[in-house]
């Protein structure tokens, strides 16, 4: 592979992380300045960067010492240095991940239970105009059960196609604004491998069902219990 | 002898109105044999409706049995009490009873679905519309037809199953006279056959047009002569 004009053998790639660091060419230091020299004939931009010229060096501190003392060590001995902590560096990155993350967690429960609410609403109201028309189907010879299932099916089915029309607009708007959501998170981002979307899309999908079955019970079984002759009546 | 299809005995059904009770039937007794043709007429209020819904099981008695065929109906379950109604009778309601999002034929055949072990023949819906002459519209819905069709429709599902039963709840409510005619003619048919039909009224000219004719008054029943 040829960085500014100088040919590298590539011996390994490493695993992603998710950070910075994943964008980074690893190579020897007499490798990086030989490639800058060369790079002033063999390159279209040259590198500017003279043999002994180093902007940053990572340290690996030995076990028992504070990583806070080794950089106040380095910036006091060494005129003209900054010290930057690994904490962070890579801890700033989890860190606005998890406070995000738990306050998406958060939210999505506030919401999951509105929704509960609003579709457990909606039902009692559908079961409502639907009344006479529950009765009817008592007197042709539905039994309670059936009325039960009927309820819980329709509502099943909707909150299922509400789920996959959630997981289509959700997907589709995590592809589009990736590029967005990256740069205001300052996080490089990383696709999740396969299995772990089609456990978010089949979780999705379950939770929705379940959110049916849930949001309906109540309106399922106060309409199965009407009496016919009742539901007829106030149906009028 | 054989049991009447209908036995009432001391039926009363009570409904409490504010700090009022009302007996909208009142210690009703009443016996119908199988294969008759009756009528009961009563003002509006009297309590027919609410006597059809006791006699179909469809609302229970605060007081009295109910059996049909000999059966005590409140001693089934609601699953077997669906399943008589299901196999044995056939309402005819009062006002317009057609599901409006399914189309004249699904309507139709709808009280065929509801038994898992009957064999359903897929020609009788069709049928059944042909003879109350809305054969050609099967596909259409409810929303698309006169009130007089809705009930002729109404008319053709009340037999999908062959009932034993008809319990007709003013079913020549708000039609013109032909179509009145026409619809009483078709239950005298279905009686003819064996069906037993009990229909009620308000209007003394319907009820005419039964073998016996009983008067209801304030939840109470009193027999009418029979019918010149
Ligand atoms: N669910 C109910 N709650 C209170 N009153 C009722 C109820 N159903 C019927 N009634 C009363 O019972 C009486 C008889 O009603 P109904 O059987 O519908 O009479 P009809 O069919 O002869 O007009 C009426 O006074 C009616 O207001
Ligand atoms: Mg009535």
């Amino acid at each position: 592979m040829k960085f500014y004009g100088h040919d590298f053998n590539v011996v390994g790639v490493m695993d992603a992380t998710g950070m910075g660091a994943d964008e980074s060419v690893f190579m020897t230091l007499d490798a990086a300045y030989r490639m800058a020299a060369e790079s002033q004939k063999e390159a279209l931009t040259a590198l500017d960067i003279e043999p002994g010229q180093i902007s940053s060096v990572l340290v690996k501190v030995e076990p028992g010492v504070t990583i806070d003392q080794v950089a106040q060590r380095i910036m006091s001995s060494v005129p003209g240095m900054v010290a930057i902590t690994a904490n962070e560096i890579s801890r700033s990155v989890t860190d606005r991940l998890s406070g995000f993350l738990r306050g998406f967690i958060v939210l999505d429960i506030i919401v999951w239970v509105m929704s509960l609410l609003t579709i457990a609403a909606i039902f009692s109201m559908i079961v409502n105009e639907r009344r006479r028309e529950i009765g009817l189907l008592r007197a042709m010879g539905g039994n309670r059960g059936y009325i039960f299932r009927l309820m819980t099916t329709e509502a099943v089915l909707l909150t299922a196609a509400g789920g996959a029309v959630g997981i289509v607009l959700g997907g589709a708007g995590l592809f589009i604004f990736r590029t967005v959501i990256t740069s205001s998170l300052g996080i490089p981002y990383l696709w999740p491998p396969v299995w772990y979307f089609a456990l978010l899309v089949g979780g999705t999908l379950l939770l929705s069902v379940l959110s049916g079955v849930v949001a309906s019970l109540y309106p399922a079984i106060s309409s199965s219990r009407l009496e016919p002759y009742a539901a007829i009546r106030q149906g009028e | 002898m054989a049991e009447p299809i209908i036995s009432l005995s001391g039926v009363t059904k009570t409904y409490k109105v504010g700090p009022n009770t009302l007996n909208a039937v009142a210690d009703i007794d009443l016996e119908i044999d199988a294969g008759r043709m009756v009528s009961i007429v009563g003002h509006s209020g009297s309590g027919k409706t609410t006597l059809l819904s006791l006699i179909g099981g469809l609302t229970t008695p605060t007081d009295g049995t109910v059996k049909l065929d000999g059966t005590d109906i409140w001693a089934l379950s609601d699953r077997e009490l669906s399943l008589l109604r299901n196999r044995m009778i056939g309402f005819s309601f009062q006002f317009a009873s057609l599901i409006p999002t399914l189309n004249l034929y699904d309507n139709v055949r709808l009280p065929s679905t509801f038994d898992g072990a009957r064999s359903v023949d897929e020609n009788r819906a069709q049928e059944l519309l042909d003879i109350v002459g809305l054969g050609d519209r099967v596909y259409a819905f409810p929303s698309q037809l006169s009130g007089g069709e809705q009930r002729r429709v109404a008319l053709a599902r009340t037999l999908m199953n062959e009932p034993r039963l008809i319990l007709a709840d003013e079913p020549t409510g708000d039609l013109d006279e032909d179509t009145e005619a026409e619809i009483l003619d078709i239950f005298k048919k279905i009686n003819a056959e064996g069906v037993t039909v009990l229909i009620v009224t308000h209007s003394r000219s319907v009820a005419a047009q039964a073998e016996v004719t009983f008067k209801m008054h304030k939840g109470h029943l009193t027999e009418a002569p029979v019918n010149p």
